[in-house]
């Protein structure tokens, strides 16, 4: 999977979590979390951004995981993969790029 | 007549005390105007009174209303004046509640995207990261990605254009990308010392 898709998939998960009521069940999403967050590891194996993510257990407390920390969570990982090298994210389109100063002077 | 004369002729009436024109504006913009404050407050019941607010205050303020076929900007103006003065307050409302002050008149807390720094589930380098970013930077950065909203969005809750929050953006997670690399380098040199 590209980052292209997973960012794309973060994003889109985060719009509709973004609408939902804090005491809507969201539980369901770990898994998606966990398999975004491995496929951008298989991406990227040796980013130590995305390796001090963590992967969450299903045990989790119900009410611990609303749609505000899943929101969180998903952003978080969005935030790695868009920082990546500060290319230019999908979304993210970079500004033109600063005059250089001519070096030496 | 184009959209932008008839919001203007109907805004020329209803500061005339015409109210089914008051009304019809009323219908024609309610909707964009309670996603707006929703973005803000990530709060239906709070946008719904919030969007009520906006139309009190521009009823109120139709007769200095100066119709150039800016209806919709200066609509805008002060939806977004309500949501920023919101997110304010319910900042100020938390912080006074941390110090133990005034508990009982602090209203319910709502989502609002700034609360995601505190949250247990951000990392706490990122915490750290983002927290050092300049405030223009910053806020953009929480309320793109932790309070979910467009680049438009972003751009009318910062008063700039989609172009300078694409930069900071841009420039944000650059800085943050570079404040954690800096930080784990520096960890791992401390405990390859140690």
């Amino acid at each position: 999977m590209t980052d292209e898709t997973i960012v794309k998939m973060l994003r889109e998960t985060c719009q509709v979590l973004s609408r939902m009521e804090f005491f809507e069940p969201s539980k369901y999403l770990l898994p998606s979390y966990n398999a975004l967050l491995t496929a951008a590891r298989a991406n990227h194996p040796n980013e130590p951004f995305l390796s001090v993510l963590p992967t969450l257990e299903g045990g989790e407390d119900e009410e611990a995981f609303n749609p505000h920390t899943a929101c969180i969570l998903f952003s978080q990982l969005r935030i790695a993969l868009e920082s990546l090298s500060g290319q230019a994210a999908p979304s993210i389109q970079a500004p033109p790029p600063a005059r250089q100063e001519p070096s030496g002077v | 007549m184009t959209k932008l004369a008839a919001d203007d002729a109907l805004a020329y009436s209803a500061a005339r005390g015409d109210e089914e024109a008051f009304a019809a504006l009323l219908r024609r913009h309610r909707g964009w105007v309670r996603s707006l404050l929703t973005a803000f407050t990530h709060d239906r019941d709070m946008a719904e009174d919030l969007t009520q607010e906006v139309f009190c205050r521009a009823h109120r303020a139709l007769p200095r209303y100066a119709a150039k076929g800016s209806f919709v900007p200066w609509l805008k103006g002060i939806a977004v004046n309500l949501g920023r003065d919101h997110l304010k307050c319910a900042r100020e409302a938390r912080y006074r509640s941390e110090e133990g002050v005034d508990v009982d008149e602090v209203p319910a807390p709502v989502w609002d995207p700034v609360d995601a720094l505190a949250s247990e589930q951000l990392h706490g380098d990122l915490r750290t990261a983002i927290q050092g970013l300049p405030e223009d930077q910053r806020l953009a950065l929480i309320l793109f990605y932790f309070g979910a909203m467009s680049l438009k969005d972003v751009a009318w809750a910062q008063q700039c254009p989609v172009g300078t929050v694409k930069s900071r953006l841009h420039y944000g997670l650059r800085q943050v990308r570079a404040s954690l690399l800096a930080l784990w380098t520096e960890e791992g040199r401390d405990s390859d010392d140690g």
